[in-house]
Protein backbone atom coordinates (compact mmCIF):
# COMPACT_ATOMS: atom_id res chain seq x y z
CA UNK A 1 0.00 0.00 0.00
CA UNK A 2 1.30 3.32 -0.92
CA UNK A 3 2.34 5.27 2.68
CA UNK A 4 0.80 8.69 1.57
CA UNK A 5 -2.73 6.44 1.10
CA UNK A 6 -1.99 5.36 4.54
CA UNK A 7 -1.53 8.68 5.99
CA UNK A 8 -4.72 10.19 4.12
CA UNK A 9 -6.26 7.20 6.30
CA UNK A 10 -4.95 7.93 9.48
CA UNK A 11 -5.07 11.99 9.03
CA UNK A 12 -8.95 11.53 8.02
CA UNK A 13 -9.10 8.94 11.58
CA UNK A 14 -7.98 11.52 13.62
CA UNK A 15 -9.33 14.65 12.36
CA UNK A 16 -12.91 12.92 12.60
CA UNK A 17 -12.35 12.03 16.07
CA UNK A 18 -10.68 15.46 17.13
CA UNK A 19 -14.14 16.74 15.74
CA UNK A 20 -15.88 14.43 17.63
CA UNK A 21 -14.02 15.74 20.94
CA UNK A 22 -14.50 19.06 19.94
CA UNK A 23 -18.75 18.76 19.86
CA UNK A 24 -18.92 16.88 22.80
CA UNK A 25 -17.02 19.24 25.02
CA UNK A 26 -18.92 22.27 23.03
CA UNK A 27 -21.86 20.11 24.40
CA UNK A 28 -21.19 19.36 27.81
CA UNK A 29 -20.19 23.47 28.29
CA UNK A 30 -23.20 24.03 27.30
CA UNK A 31 -25.11 21.39 29.60
CA UNK A 32 -23.02 22.81 32.45
CA UNK A 33 -24.31 26.18 31.67
CA UNK A 34 -28.03 25.05 31.44
CA UNK A 35 -27.31 23.45 35.17
CA UNK A 36 -25.12 25.71 37.08
CA UNK A 37 -25.22 29.60 35.75
CA UNK A 38 -27.51 30.73 37.02
CA UNK A 39 -28.07 28.40 40.21
CA UNK A 40 -32.22 28.55 40.66
CA UNK A 41 -34.76 30.46 38.86
CA UNK A 42 -33.29 33.76 39.22
CA UNK A 43 -35.61 36.05 41.58
CA UNK A 44 -36.52 39.06 41.17
CA UNK A 45 -37.61 41.57 43.86
CA UNK A 46 -40.51 43.74 42.87
CA UNK A 47 -44.29 42.31 42.58
CA UNK A 48 -45.43 40.08 45.63
CA UNK A 49 -43.45 38.89 47.74
CA UNK A 50 -42.54 35.00 48.78
CA UNK A 51 -44.47 34.05 51.38
CA UNK A 52 -47.53 37.28 50.80
CA UNK A 53 -51.13 36.52 49.41
CA UNK A 54 -51.16 36.54 45.99
CA UNK A 55 -53.81 39.87 44.70
CA UNK A 56 -56.62 38.64 43.39
CA UNK A 57 -57.67 37.83 39.74
CA UNK A 58 -60.78 37.26 38.05
CA UNK A 59 -59.56 36.25 34.61
CA UNK A 60 -61.19 34.40 31.29
CA UNK A 61 -59.19 31.92 29.32
CA UNK A 62 -59.16 31.76 25.85
CA UNK A 63 -61.86 29.50 25.99
CA UNK A 64 -64.18 31.65 27.82
CA UNK A 65 -64.15 29.81 31.20
CA UNK A 66 -63.86 32.01 34.54
CA UNK A 67 -60.20 31.46 36.39
CA UNK A 68 -60.03 32.85 39.58
CA UNK A 69 -55.82 33.22 41.04
CA UNK A 70 -54.90 34.23 44.54
CA UNK A 71 -57.70 32.48 46.32
CA UNK A 72 -57.86 28.95 48.22
CA UNK A 73 -57.84 25.78 45.30
CA UNK A 74 -57.13 22.25 45.85
CA UNK A 75 -53.84 22.46 44.06
CA UNK A 76 -50.59 25.06 44.20
CA UNK A 77 -50.91 26.93 40.86
CA UNK A 78 -47.87 27.49 38.77
CA UNK A 79 -48.26 30.37 36.22
CA UNK A 80 -46.15 30.47 33.38
CA UNK A 81 -45.51 33.86 31.86
CA UNK A 82 -44.80 33.70 27.95
CA UNK A 83 -44.60 35.59 24.88
CA UNK A 84 -45.64 33.79 21.14
CA UNK A 85 -42.01 35.01 20.17
CA UNK A 86 -39.76 34.34 22.91
CA UNK A 87 -37.27 31.29 21.70
CA UNK A 88 -36.58 30.21 25.20
CA UNK A 89 -40.76 29.91 26.10
CA UNK A 90 -40.89 27.84 23.32
CA UNK A 91 -38.13 25.52 24.58
CA UNK A 92 -39.73 25.27 27.55
CA UNK A 93 -43.27 24.05 26.49
CA UNK A 94 -42.17 20.27 26.71
CA UNK A 95 -41.14 20.34 29.96
CA UNK A 96 -44.28 22.06 30.85
CA UNK A 97 -46.45 19.44 29.44
CA UNK A 98 -44.44 16.67 31.03
CA UNK A 99 -44.89 18.53 34.16
CA UNK A 100 -48.30 18.67 33.79
CA UNK A 101 -48.69 15.20 33.27
CA UNK A 102 -46.12 13.96 36.16
CA UNK A 103 -47.35 16.64 39.07
CA UNK A 104 -51.37 16.27 37.88
CA UNK A 105 -52.03 15.22 41.25
CA UNK A 106 -50.71 18.16 43.34
CA UNK A 107 -50.30 20.75 40.84
CA UNK A 108 -52.16 23.10 37.90
CA UNK A 109 -50.48 24.86 35.66
CA UNK A 110 -51.54 27.90 34.49
CA UNK A 111 -50.34 29.95 31.00
CA UNK A 112 -50.58 33.38 30.90
CA UNK A 113 -49.51 36.58 28.58
CA UNK A 114 -51.39 39.66 27.14
CA UNK A 115 -51.50 40.96 23.92
CA UNK A 116 -54.09 39.86 20.64
CA UNK A 117 -56.46 37.04 21.23
CA UNK A 118 -56.04 35.93 17.95
CA UNK A 119 -52.72 35.68 17.69
CA UNK A 120 -52.70 33.53 20.91
CA UNK A 121 -55.26 31.41 19.74
CA UNK A 122 -52.91 30.74 16.97
CA UNK A 123 -49.95 29.88 18.65
CA UNK A 124 -51.82 27.89 21.37
CA UNK A 125 -53.04 25.70 18.60
CA UNK A 126 -50.01 25.77 16.80
CA UNK A 127 -47.79 24.71 20.19
CA UNK A 128 -50.21 22.10 21.28
CA UNK A 129 -51.47 23.83 24.27
CA UNK A 130 -54.81 23.07 24.45
CA UNK A 131 -55.09 21.09 27.52
CA UNK A 132 -54.00 24.61 29.39
CA UNK A 133 -55.53 27.13 30.49
CA UNK A 134 -54.43 30.42 28.93
CA UNK A 135 -55.29 33.39 29.94
CA UNK A 136 -54.21 37.13 28.43
CA UNK A 137 -54.57 39.38 31.15
CA UNK A 138 -52.48 43.07 31.19
CA UNK A 139 -52.71 43.59 34.59
CA UNK A 140 -51.36 40.16 36.07
CA UNK A 141 -48.65 40.66 34.14
CA UNK A 142 -48.34 44.25 35.54
CA UNK A 143 -48.87 43.53 39.35
CA UNK A 144 -45.83 40.50 39.09
CA UNK A 145 -43.91 43.44 37.63
CA UNK A 146 -43.26 40.65 34.56
CA UNK A 147 -40.33 42.34 32.52
CA UNK A 148 -38.44 39.20 31.08
CA UNK A 149 -39.62 36.17 29.94
CA UNK A 150 -40.37 33.28 30.53
CA UNK A 151 -41.49 33.95 33.94
CA UNK A 152 -42.99 31.51 36.41
CA UNK A 153 -45.04 32.20 39.76
CA UNK A 154 -45.44 29.44 42.29
CA UNK A 155 -49.03 30.00 44.06
CA UNK A 156 -49.60 27.48 46.98
CA UNK A 157 -53.19 25.90 47.77
CA UNK A 158 -53.70 28.87 49.56
CA UNK A 159 -53.10 31.35 46.93
CA UNK A 160 -49.71 32.06 48.85
CA UNK A 161 -46.61 33.09 46.33
CA UNK A 162 -44.25 30.48 47.03
CA UNK A 163 -41.86 30.53 44.52
CA UNK A 164 -41.32 33.14 41.21
CA UNK A 165 -39.03 33.89 39.13
CA UNK A 166 -36.87 34.35 35.57
CA UNK A 167 -36.80 30.71 34.27
CA UNK A 168 -34.65 29.71 31.13
CA UNK A 169 -33.96 25.77 31.65
CA UNK A 170 -36.06 22.97 33.03
CA UNK A 171 -33.35 22.53 35.73
CA UNK A 172 -34.44 26.41 36.93
CA UNK A 173 -38.16 25.59 36.59
CA UNK A 174 -37.83 22.31 39.00
CA UNK A 175 -35.56 24.90 40.93
CA UNK A 176 -38.79 26.74 41.44
CA UNK A 177 -41.09 24.07 42.56
CA UNK A 178 -37.70 22.25 44.87
CA UNK A 179 -37.82 25.72 46.64
CA UNK A 180 -41.21 25.09 48.04
CA UNK A 181 -40.10 21.80 49.23
CA UNK A 182 -36.92 22.72 50.73
CA UNK A 183 -39.18 25.53 52.36
CA UNK A 184 -36.94 27.99 51.41
CA UNK A 185 -38.14 30.80 48.95
CA UNK A 186 -35.46 30.48 46.68
CA UNK A 187 -32.66 27.87 45.81
CA UNK A 188 -30.39 30.90 46.71
CA UNK A 189 -31.82 31.81 50.30
CA UNK A 190 -31.26 27.80 50.71
CA UNK A 191 -27.57 28.14 49.88
CA UNK A 192 -27.26 31.23 52.02
CA UNK A 193 -28.96 29.57 54.82
CA UNK A 194 -26.68 26.84 54.40
CA UNK A 195 -23.88 28.89 54.02
CA UNK A 196 -24.92 31.05 57.20
CA UNK A 197 -25.51 27.90 59.21
CA UNK A 198 -21.45 26.25 58.93
CA UNK A 199 -20.05 30.40 59.11
CA UNK B 1 -17.93 28.22 -15.47
CA UNK B 2 -14.67 26.58 -12.98
CA UNK B 3 -14.17 23.13 -12.83
CA UNK B 4 -12.90 21.83 -9.68
CA UNK B 5 -11.42 18.39 -8.25
CA UNK B 6 -14.43 15.71 -7.92
CA UNK B 7 -13.78 15.63 -4.08
CA UNK B 8 -14.23 18.93 -3.09
CA UNK B 9 -17.89 19.14 -4.80
CA UNK B 10 -18.77 15.95 -3.33
CA UNK B 11 -17.85 17.21 -0.41
CA UNK B 12 -19.50 20.64 -0.52
CA UNK B 13 -22.40 18.73 -2.37
CA UNK B 14 -22.79 15.93 0.74
CA UNK B 15 -22.31 18.49 3.07
CA UNK B 16 -25.78 20.35 1.72
CA UNK B 17 -27.61 17.37 1.21
CA UNK B 18 -27.26 17.08 4.68
CA UNK B 19 -27.80 20.77 6.39
CA UNK B 20 -31.26 20.81 4.08
CA UNK B 21 -31.98 17.37 5.16
CA UNK B 22 -32.08 18.55 8.94
CA UNK B 23 -34.29 21.92 7.51
CA UNK B 24 -36.39 19.86 5.80
CA UNK B 25 -36.76 17.80 8.57
CA UNK B 26 -37.43 20.33 11.06
CA UNK B 27 -40.25 21.71 8.78
CA UNK B 28 -41.42 18.78 7.92
CA UNK B 29 -42.10 17.41 11.47
CA UNK B 30 -43.84 20.26 13.07
CA UNK B 31 -45.33 22.08 9.86
CA UNK B 32 -47.58 24.33 12.04
CA UNK B 33 -44.76 25.48 14.75
CA UNK B 34 -42.80 26.22 11.58
CA UNK B 35 -45.87 28.64 10.28
CA UNK B 36 -46.07 30.10 13.70
CA UNK B 37 -42.23 30.96 13.50
CA UNK B 38 -42.71 32.46 9.83
CA UNK B 39 -45.37 34.69 11.34
CA UNK B 40 -42.77 36.18 14.04
CA UNK B 41 -40.84 37.31 10.89
CA UNK B 42 -43.28 39.75 10.22
CA UNK B 43 -42.70 39.80 5.98
CA UNK B 44 -45.90 37.66 4.63
CA UNK B 45 -49.40 38.19 5.75
CA UNK B 46 -50.89 35.61 7.71
CA UNK B 47 -52.64 34.31 4.77
CA UNK B 48 -49.90 33.40 2.79
CA UNK B 49 -47.62 31.63 5.32
CA UNK B 50 -49.34 27.99 4.93
CA UNK B 51 -48.41 28.45 1.36
CA UNK B 52 -44.98 29.36 1.84
CA UNK B 53 -44.23 27.21 4.38
CA UNK B 54 -45.17 24.34 1.58
CA UNK B 55 -43.15 25.74 -1.25
CA UNK B 56 -40.04 26.22 1.15
CA UNK B 57 -40.25 22.48 2.16
CA UNK B 58 -40.80 21.88 -1.57
CA UNK B 59 -37.86 23.65 -2.79
CA UNK B 60 -35.46 22.37 0.21
CA UNK B 61 -36.76 18.32 -0.59
CA UNK B 62 -36.17 19.51 -4.08
CA UNK B 63 -32.70 20.25 -3.44
CA UNK B 64 -31.61 17.26 -1.16
CA UNK B 65 -32.56 15.16 -4.62
CA UNK B 66 -31.20 17.18 -7.39
CA UNK B 67 -27.72 17.84 -5.55
CA UNK B 68 -27.54 13.80 -5.17
CA UNK B 69 -28.34 13.13 -8.94
CA UNK B 70 -25.14 14.05 -11.06
CA UNK B 71 -26.88 16.05 -13.67
CA UNK B 72 -29.50 18.10 -12.05
CA UNK B 73 -26.87 19.10 -9.45
CA UNK B 74 -25.49 22.80 -10.69
CA UNK B 75 -29.26 23.37 -10.62
CA UNK B 76 -29.70 21.80 -7.53
CA UNK B 77 -27.17 23.83 -5.68
CA UNK B 78 -28.32 27.14 -7.57
CA UNK B 79 -31.86 26.89 -6.29
CA UNK B 80 -29.81 26.07 -2.51
CA UNK B 81 -27.90 29.54 -3.10
CA UNK B 82 -30.72 31.15 -3.62
CA UNK B 83 -32.90 29.72 -0.88
CA UNK B 84 -30.12 30.45 1.48
CA UNK B 85 -30.16 34.21 -0.10
CA UNK B 86 -34.00 34.56 0.93
CA UNK B 87 -33.20 33.41 4.35
CA UNK B 88 -30.27 35.60 4.93
CA UNK B 89 -32.10 38.38 3.69
CA UNK B 90 -35.24 37.67 6.11
CA UNK B 91 -33.04 37.42 8.87
CA UNK B 92 -30.75 40.52 8.10
CA UNK B 93 -33.93 42.57 7.93
CA UNK B 94 -35.27 41.55 11.11
CA UNK B 95 -32.10 42.08 12.71
CA UNK B 96 -31.91 45.54 11.35
CA UNK B 97 -35.60 45.93 12.29
CA UNK B 98 -34.28 44.80 15.91
CA UNK B 99 -36.55 42.21 16.39
CA UNK B 100 -33.59 39.96 17.43
CA UNK B 101 -35.79 37.65 19.48
CA UNK B 102 -38.14 35.56 17.31
CA UNK B 103 -37.36 32.32 16.82
CA UNK B 104 -34.87 32.04 14.53
CA UNK B 105 -37.22 28.40 13.01
CA UNK B 106 -33.30 26.92 12.02
CA UNK B 107 -33.44 24.04 13.60
CA UNK B 108 -31.28 24.82 16.99
CA UNK B 109 -33.59 24.91 20.05
CA UNK B 110 -34.77 28.30 20.71
CA UNK B 111 -31.90 30.40 19.00
CA UNK B 112 -32.63 33.85 18.53
CA UNK B 113 -31.85 35.91 15.64
CA UNK B 114 -27.89 37.15 14.95
CA UNK B 115 -25.73 38.12 12.65
CA UNK B 116 -23.56 34.67 13.21
CA UNK B 117 -26.78 33.84 11.42
CA UNK B 118 -26.19 35.71 8.16
CA UNK B 119 -22.67 34.31 8.00
CA UNK B 120 -23.40 31.04 8.45
CA UNK B 121 -25.83 31.27 5.49
CA UNK B 122 -22.93 33.40 3.58
CA UNK B 123 -20.02 30.12 3.80
CA UNK B 124 -22.75 27.61 3.15
CA UNK B 125 -23.52 29.57 0.35
CA UNK B 126 -19.90 29.28 -0.67
CA UNK B 127 -20.75 25.52 -0.72
CA UNK B 128 -23.13 26.00 -3.41
CA UNK B 129 -20.73 27.65 -5.46
CA UNK B 130 -18.03 24.87 -4.98
CA UNK B 131 -21.55 22.59 -5.88
CA UNK B 132 -22.23 24.35 -8.89
CA UNK B 133 -18.66 23.77 -10.47
CA UNK B 134 -18.30 21.25 -13.75
CA UNK B 135 -16.06 18.30 -12.59
CA UNK B 136 -11.85 18.03 -13.53
CA UNK B 137 -11.89 14.73 -15.64
CA UNK B 138 -10.07 12.90 -12.86
CA UNK B 139 -10.96 9.34 -12.04
CA UNK B 140 -12.46 8.55 -8.38
CA UNK B 141 -10.35 6.22 -7.12
CA UNK B 142 -11.33 4.04 -3.94
CA UNK B 143 -9.18 6.60 -1.52
CA UNK B 144 -10.71 9.78 -3.44
CA UNK B 145 -14.31 8.39 -2.38
CA UNK B 146 -13.14 7.94 1.33
CA UNK B 147 -11.67 11.22 1.11
CA UNK B 148 -14.51 12.60 -0.52
CA UNK B 149 -16.89 10.61 2.85
CA UNK B 150 -14.90 11.95 5.90
CA UNK B 151 -14.78 15.27 4.52
CA UNK B 152 -18.80 14.95 4.14
CA UNK B 153 -18.70 14.00 7.78
CA UNK B 154 -15.31 16.12 8.93
CA UNK B 155 -17.86 19.20 7.50
CA UNK B 156 -20.89 18.59 9.61
CA UNK B 157 -19.26 18.12 12.68
CA UNK B 158 -17.90 21.14 12.09
CA UNK B 159 -20.72 22.84 11.89
CA UNK B 160 -22.54 21.42 14.97
CA UNK B 161 -19.23 21.79 17.48
CA UNK B 162 -19.89 25.86 16.21
CA UNK B 163 -23.19 25.66 16.27
CA UNK B 164 -23.12 24.48 19.59
CA UNK B 165 -20.66 27.39 20.76
CA UNK B 166 -22.67 29.93 19.51
CA UNK B 167 -25.17 28.27 21.35
CA UNK B 168 -23.35 28.43 24.67
CA UNK B 169 -22.31 32.11 23.73
CA UNK B 170 -26.11 32.91 24.20
CA UNK B 171 -26.17 30.85 27.05
CA UNK B 172 -23.10 33.05 28.16
CA UNK B 173 -24.41 36.39 27.55
CA UNK B 174 -28.03 35.68 29.30
CA UNK B 175 -26.85 34.91 32.54
CA UNK B 176 -24.07 37.78 32.63
CA UNK B 177 -27.46 39.96 31.91
CA UNK B 178 -29.31 38.17 34.63
CA UNK B 179 -26.68 38.06 37.30
CA UNK B 180 -26.05 41.70 36.32
CA UNK B 181 -29.99 42.48 37.14
CA UNK B 182 -29.67 40.24 40.11
CA UNK B 183 -26.91 41.89 41.83
CA UNK B 184 -28.38 45.61 40.91
CA UNK B 185 -31.49 44.56 42.93
CA UNK B 186 -30.15 43.14 45.43
CA UNK B 187 -28.51 46.29 46.44
CA UNK B 188 -31.02 48.58 46.36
Amino acid sequence: MDPLVVAVIVLWAIVIVLLVVVFALARQVGILFERVAPMGALMTDAGPKIGEQSPRFDLLTLDGKPLTLGLPAPKSTLVFFLSTTCPVCKKLLPVLKSLKQAEAQKLGIVIASDGDALEHAEFRRAAGLADFPYVLSRDLGMTYRINRLPFAVLLDPQGVVRGKGLVNSREQLESLLNAQDLGQATIQNWIEAEVAGRG
Amino acid sequence: MIALHPILVVIAAGTLVCIFARAAMHKATDLAMFVHTMGGYRLLPAALLTLAALGLLFLEVAVILGLIVPVTRPFAAAVALALLALYAAAIAINLSRGNTHIDCGCGGAGQGLSWYLVARNAVLGMLCLVAMASLLPVEMTAVAWLSAAAGILSTILLFAGIEKLIDNWSWLQASNRAFEQHNHEGHD
